[in-house]
């Protein structure tokens, strides 16, 4: 059994009479350590995959299953518990807390962990330092978003999910954040999922998961991955 | 300090308006909630205070012929008699100490000081008297007459009555000031306003040691009781251990009081009549002698023998016509004093005292409103927090998911606005708290102090009602912010993060009518069919001004229920009512056919006459009765008719009815259906039906329309006029009016019933007062439900607004966009509102009962207009503010993207 199982999982809204299936039966599986990148045009169902498995939002059917837990199973409660100590989320369009420094911002997130880094050390890991104490609206996207990426690390989760977190990124600050991430895959073993709709990415992963109309299309192990500074787009 | 608690204090900061919007709305209602009561509460206790340290009696008793040490006795014996005192009075008129100015005023009542210190006045100049010749004067005497300490003045009684008999008489005639002082059973501030609530304007009084008055017999006793200063007087426990006593009073003492005293009476008259007969006879014995002598002397001397037998004769007639004077004069004073009316007592509390029960029924009219309004703020206050906190989750949608997604549980998250909410709550409770207990009743010591004499006004907590009002309040705001959390929360965290889609448009129903939305512009299009888009904003808006409005009208009401500008001819004369029970006098009124006397009096018929009934001490309607004794304050449940009845529930005089008023009935112990027999000054008598019995307070009154009188009497001269004024003449006119007319000739009397309208300008000094905070606190209300609700709808519209000023619209047409609406459900509330102030304004009469006035509500229709107009006015006001910040909108930054 796989470190990360993903089993038929549907996911339907309905409206009035009309149904979209954000995910159709979706099936893949990704093992501990690994760092997986998902690809897939819009609207493909990355996103709700992957909130799904942060346990931000409920499958309607099939199974989601982390580390022997199947989290579709769980409870309200059970859910923020997996979310408060298992999950890393970083997410495509920030979330910061406008009223908090980018320091505070981290603070916020350990606040609730046990086995959590230190926000000071991990902000100037990203290369922070000296922004510490400044608000999100007096960062600059990249640094808004490496914010982001510290708050998740600083969390020490057993999962990071990444939700195109170079999207609003420029190339230079694109490739450190990829860089940070996969040394962070790669150094502390922590099991890495990232969403990117750009497919020159590909390289660096190990395992590569393509998502069509909600559904899993491909499944590719990559027993080479390629670091990302050689990675050019 | 944590993160997570940082935020929650920047939260604070970073939105200050909507903080202060929630304790604005805690504090006013808090406030509402307390102060009215407070106040009152205030007014009790700072008189019940002043009553006791000036030991104001309990009791007093007045009896038809005076009282005597024996009665102090009697009563000394009841166990919960403390003290009894003797008091004697003189009706005197004053003068200046030169005697050629002409009287000063007339009707002062020369009045003794009592050695048990009851009713003792209260000293605000000078000093109390050492000698017998000095004198305390009230304030109101004193500026009447233009005296100040250290002045003389003269006295001279009305009645001439010898210093040797048993009756009160004056044993000083010329007096000097030696104090100013106020008279605690009569704390009605005389300066503005002549309290209308007592019988006659209560006779200055000049209080005197006990030695300037000489007489063995008391105008009256008044008694101080052992356990009533451990109450306090204006409540039921007070009312309920008076009434006890006057209960024993009047079955264990009173009966064999006044048979003793009626046969003290009787056997002095007899002892004088029998005196005066045999000085009579015996003058008419020497007489006869000397006659006798005169006749023999005449005998002796040498005179016709016919002259002899006249002059005999002659004599013999004088002297039978002589005895047979004596006689009729015996027969005629026996029969006086066989018939003669025996000792009656009247047993009265502080409620026959005008000043006392004053207070008590300003006090119980003032917080019944204080009753209703606190209801209303309440659901207001609800409303607004709602909205506000709806409003608050809602913006923080992103925010709530990216804390859920970061692994806090709901309840953390709530904690945040919880506490939001909460400090804000407790902020405005803490002020509105410090406002009705401090600044609220301090505010309105200020009226009180024109309304009464009491020297001190203390303030005090109701410890109850302000744990009550902050835990309500804030109990109601945290309570709808949980639910507004929760609805929220619901929401997995990816949904949440998801901003929200725009409510979906939908068809209007006015769509359908083709016509008219053809010619609609575009713009008038858009707002119909936003209207209808946000239904319970709507609804909030209209039900929110339609309260508000709904407040200002019942505001008005108030003050405006007191009209009358009518007059009528009627023919008032006294007339006697008798019964087995007894005889009373009454002034019999009679109307003119044609009139509506219902709109000169108020006739509130009672079920069934009080007689025999012991009523709670707060009830008038007992044994306080005769005329020319103040009696009010009928807080009585006794009756199940209205108790203030809107002049609908009272009949018009018609033919046939006899209406009499209630002391009557229960002196002389008939009711509706029974016979009296009347007589009539010209002594034309008649048995009359009463047909029912009416409430009243002052006096007793028969009334009955010509036709009636004509049926059992003749024709009614027509001597009097009853007229009203209009509302536009102002009190010191009316006096005048009334001065004028009674200077003039052929005007026996004058009664100004501005004095009666000085009750109305009494209570209405202070209603004025409290409409006026009603309908500032009404104001600042619609003000903040407006506010809050614009406020709320532009920033929920924000991006709509934002994309209509990037397509091109001008700042006023983005205005528009949005006021379009709002005045709308503006005018709609207002028009909602109408009906619903007239309603509320019904209450008035059930909650007011002021026992001295029955209000009939009537609302000018300016006082809707002004209403209306009040209320556009703010939302005027909102408009202009919301303006403002329409044209800070900033297209750029309110369309950036999230996805």
């Amino acid at each position: 059994m796989s470190y990360i199982e993903f089993r038929a999982v549907t996911k339907e809204y309905r409206t009035g009479e009309t149904s979209i299936l954000a995910l159709n039966r979706a099936t893949f599986q990704v093992e501990k350590g690994e760092f997986a990148v998902i690809l897939g045009a819009s609207g493909a169902g990355k996103t709700t995959a992957l909130n799904i498995l942060g346990g931000m939002d409920t499958a309607t059917s099939g199974e989601v299953i982390v580390d022997g837990n199947d989290i579709a199973a769980c409870s309200a409660k059970q859910l923020v518990t997996y979310r408060r100590h298992d999950v890393g989320f970083v997410f495509q369009f920030y979330n910061l807390v406008p009223n908090l420094t980018a320091l505070e911002n981290v603070e916020l997130a350990v606040q609730v962990c046990q086995n959590h880094l230190d926000p000071a050390q991990t902000l100037e890991k990203v290369g922070l330092g000296d922004r510490m104490n400044n608000f999100p609206a007096q960062l600059s996207g990249g640094e808004q978003q490496r914010v982001s990426i510290a708050r998740a690390l600083a969390k020490n989760p057993k999962l990071l999910l990444c939700d195109e977190p170079t999207g609003a990124l420029d190339y230079v600050t694109g490739k450190q954040v990829l860089q940070l991430l996969q040394d962070t895959c790669r150094r502390d073993g922590v099991t890495v999922l990232l969403i990117t709709h750009n497919s020159a990415l590909a390289p660096m992963a190990d395992r590569l998961i393509r998502f069509r109309s909600g559904e899993v299309t491909e499944i590719t192990k990559n027993d080479h991955p390629l670091p990302i500074s050689e990675i050019e787009w | 300090m944590r993160a997570y608690t940082k935020d929650i204090f920047r939260n604070i900061s970073h939105s200050k308006k909507r903080f202060l919007a929630i304790a604005l709305i805690t504090l006013l209602g808090v406030m509402m909630f307390s102060g009215l009561q407070a106040s009152c509460n205030d007014l009790e206790k700072s008189a019940d205070a002043f009553f006791d340290a000036q030991h104001l009696h309990d009791i007093q008793i007045q009896s038809t012929l005076g009282l005597t040490d024996d009665d102090i006795t009697a009563l000394l014996q009841d166990k919960d008699v403390a003290a009894a005192a003797g008091i004697r009075s003189v009706s005197a008129d004053i003068k200046s100490s030169d005697s050629k100015t002409e009287t000063l005023l007339s009707d002062a009542a020369v009045t003794t000081l009592n050695d048990a210190g009851i009713d003792a006045p209260y000293l605000l100049k000078g000093s109390l008297p050492s000698a017998a010749d000095e004198a305390l004067l009230t304030e109101k005497t004193a500026k009447n007459n233009g005296l100040s300490i250290g002045d003389s003045f003269t006295v001279s009684a009305t009645e001439d009555t010898d210093s040797s008999s048993s009756s009160p008489a004056l044993l000083v005639t010329k007096f000097k000031v030696c104090g100013i002082v106020t008279d605690p059973t009569d704390v009605d501030n005389p300066f503005g306003q002549v309290s209308y609530r007592s019988s006659q304007s209560s006779s200055d009084k000049v209080f005197v040691k006990p030695n300037a008055v000489s007489g063995s017999i008391y105008t009256s006793v008044v008694i101080e009781l052992k356990d009533a200063k451990s109450y306090n007087c204006y409540s039921d426990d007070y009312a309920d251990y008076v009434n006890d006593v006057q209960t024993r009073i009047e079955n264990k003492i009173r009966p064999s009081a006044e048979e003793r005293r009626t046969e003290e009476v009787r056997a002095d008259a007899q002892k004088t009549l029998d005196d005066e007969i045999s000085a009579s006879e015996d003058a008419l014995k020497k007489q006869t002698e000397e006659a006798e002598k005169s006749l023999s002397a005449a005998g002796s001397q040498a005179v016709p023998k016919e002259q002899l037998q006249a002059q005999k004769a002659q004599l013999e007639q004088k002297l039978k016509a002589a005895q047979d004077k004596i006689d009729e004069e015996k027969a005629a004073q026996q029969k006086k004093i066989d018939k003669m009316e025996g000792a009656s007592w009247y047993v009265m509390n502080r409620t026959a005292l005008s000043g006392w029960s004053n207070i008590q029924s300003d006090a119980d009219s003032i917080a019944s409103i204080g009753v209703v309004f606190p209801v209303v703020f309440f659901a207001i206050a609800i409303l607004i927090s709602l909205t506000t906190v709806a409003r608050m989750i809602d913006e923080d949608r992103g925010l709530l998911g990216t804390y859920k997604s970061l692994g806090f549980t709901n309840q953390e998250i709530q904690r945040k606005y919880l506490l939001y909410v909460g400090m804000a709550g407790l902020a405005g409770s803490i002020g509105g708290t410090i406002l009705a207990f401090i600044a609220f009743p301090s505010f309105l010591f200020t009226v009180f102090r024109m309304m009464y004499l009491l020297p001190s006004y203390s303030l005090s907590v109701m410890p109850l009602r302000a744990v009550l009002g902050p835990v309500l309040f804030m109990g109601g705001i945290l309570l709808t912010t949980v639910y507004s959390c929760n609805k929220e929360l619901r929401q997995s965290a990816a949904a949440l993060m998801r901003p929200k889609s725009p409510k979906p448009g939908s068809h209007v129903l006015l769509e359908r009518i083709r016509p008219v939305w053809r010619r609609m512009s575009f713009l008038r299009k858009v707002t119909a069919r936003n209207l209808f888009r946000y239904k319970s904003r709507m609804l909030m808006t209209v039900l929110g001004i339609g309260g508000c409005m709904a407040l200002l009208i019942f505001g008005f009401a108030l003050r405006d229920s007191d009209v009358i500008s009518r007059y009528t001819n009627a023919a008032i004369t006294s007339a006697k009512l008798q019964t087995s029970d007894g005889e009373i006098s009454v002034s019999l009124v009679v109307f003119p056919d044609e009139t509506d006397a219902s709109e000169y009096v108020n006739f509130d018929k009672l079920e069934a006459s009080n007689a025999g009934s012991i009523v709670s001490a707060d009830s008038g309607t007992d044994s306080t009765a005769s005329a020319g004794t103040s009696i009010s304050s009928a807080d009585s449940g006794t009756d199940s008719t209205a108790s203030a009845g809107t002049r609908a529930d009272t009949g018009n005089l018609e033919t046939g009815d006899i209406y009499v008023t209630q002391n009557a009935a229960t002196l002389l112990n008939f009711s509706a259906g029974d016979k009296v027999s009347c007589r009539l000054p010209d002594l034309s008598e008649a048995d009359l039906p009463v047909t029912a019995v009416v409430r009243n307070y002052i006096g007793n009154y028969m009334y009955m329309n010509e036709s009636t009188y004509k049926s059992y009497f003749g024709d009614p001269g027509y001597n009097a006029v009853l007229a009203s004024f209009k509302d536009s003449v102002s009190t010191s006119a009316k006096k005048a009016f009334g001065t004028d007319l009674k200077n003039m000739s052929g005007i026996s009397a004058v009664m100004v019933t501005s004095e009666l309208m000085e009750q109305s300008a009494d209570t209405f000094r202070l209603m004025n007062v409290v409409v006026a905070i009603i309908i500032v606190m009404s104001a600042a209300l619609a003000f903040v439900v407006l506010f809050t609700l614009q406020t709320t709808n532009i920033s929920e519209r924000e991006r709509e607004l934002a994309t209509i000023k990037v397509l091109g619209f001008y700042d006023r047409e983005v205005h528009q966009y949005i006021n379009r609406e709002t005045w709308f459900l503006t005018i709609l509330g207002v028009l909602i509102g109408l009906p619903l102030g007239w309603l509320f304004a019904q209450t008035i009469s059930v909650i007011l009962r002021l026992p001295s006035i029955s209000l009939s509500v009537s609302i000018h229709p300016v006082s809707y207009l002004y209403s209306a107009v009040l209320t556009l006015l703010f939302a005027l006001l909102v408009q202009l503010i919301t303006n403002i910040t329409l044209n800070r909108i900033d297209p750029a930054t309110a369309l950036k993207s999230v996805e």
